[in-house]
């Protein structure tokens, strides 16, 4: 058991760490409107450079897709694309649908955890997040209700303070 | 009774080992991270039940090397009984990839993707393997084949990994 005194200790060296470094959250929830493309942006912190380490995405299947001749399936048709704003070039070549990218798990499923994903943005950056909500194109006879969609992404990350 | 209470919030605060972080660690952290950063590339295809080729060619930003740490496929389409066949050949790569099978030989690799992880309907987890990159540009090609004839479906393949920027010097 550690006296008052070093836990006091442990604790102002505690503090004195995050004068380098500390972690944190950037979260952002949004609305993918069905049938649209847009963007969306998190602006970072004057603190330091964020470097970003993994993120979680949540997202929601309001839209439907029926088969030819059957019965209609939810679905989420959201697609995603991130971007630091100082950098300018996507962290993708192209949009990702959600799905692969996503935190599985639901009310039945074990959570896998973030995906891990690191970049480095500037102090006082921009994320930028670029989503396209349009239905696909039918392959087989199929047909797409596109709806409103509820995305929550959390990026989880560390910033590092200057001049700390 | 604070001194109990005091330690308990701070395990379940910190949990840091090791040594504390100063200002020269930190700088080495940002120039390391300002080397290294992670890349998604997808693919998108449309496939039959004949053979189905797509050939993505991509490249890479200037002086930044890529390694590929994994692979996730994600299928719209046929039901979970009736997967479709796929095969991927990377190219410009070292060593060589179990994925570079032609569509009629494929078996174990895949089949141990789509059965061995699935996660949510129809997507699989990452397989996690190391190709190198050594080019600045490199191709994927993609060979998907509905199980079910007269079948269309459509499919993705997300390959994700790391690159250095070359500044840092070789990696062969």
């Amino acid at each position: 058991m550690a006296t008052l005194a070093e836990i006091t200790k442990k604790v102002n060296d505690l503090m004195n760490t995050q004068k380098f470094e500390k972690t944190f959250d950037l979260v952002r929830s949004f609305v993918a409107r069905a049938g649209t493309a847009d963007s969306f942006t998190i602006p970072l912190t004057q603190e330091g450079p964020f470097v970003e380490e993994s993120y979680n995405i949540r997202y929601t299947e309001n839209s439907t897709v029926t088969p030819d001749g059957g019965t209609a399936q939810n679905f989420c048709g959201v697609k995603l694309k991130f971007k630091s704003q100082a950098e300018g070039a996507s962290q993708s070549n192209d949009y990702i649908p959600v799905q692969l990218i996503a935190t599985p798990g639901t009310d039945e499923k074990p959570r896998y955890g973030a995906r891990p994903f690191f970049h480095i943005y500037p102090k006082g950056d921009v994320l930028v997040i670029d989503y396209d909500n349009r239905a696909p194109d039918s392959l087989n006879g199929e047909t797409y209700s596109m709806a409103d969609e509820r995305i929550d992404i959390c990026f989880n990350g560390k910033i590092y303070p200057l001049n700390g | 009774m604070l001194k109990s209470f005091t330690e308990k919030i701070y395990k379940a605060l910190t949990g840091r080992k090791g040594p504390l972080l100063d200002s020269s660690t930190q700088q080495e952290i940002l120039t390391a991270a300002k080397y290294t950063r992670s890349k998604d590339y997808i693919v998108e295809f449309d496939f039959t039940s004949s053979d189905s080729f797509k050939t993505a060619e991509f490249t890479t930003f200037a002086n930044w090397r890529f390694i590929l740490t994994g692979v996730a496929i994600f299928f719209v389409g046929e039901d979970k009984d009736n997967y479709p066949k796929i095969g991927i050949d990377f190219v410009n790569y070292v060593p060589k990839t179990p994925f570079n099978t032609p569509v009629e030989d494929i078996g174990t690799a895949p089949a141990s993707l789509v059965y061995g992880c699935e996660t949510d309907g129809k997507r699989f987890e990452e397989y996690k393997n190391l190709y190198y990159y050594l080019g600045q540009r490199f191709d994927i090609n993609v060979n998907a084949k509905a199980v079910t004839p007269g079948f269309a479906g459509r499919g993705y393949v997300l390959v994700t990994g790391v690159e250095f920027n070359g500044d840092v010097g070789e990696f062969e």
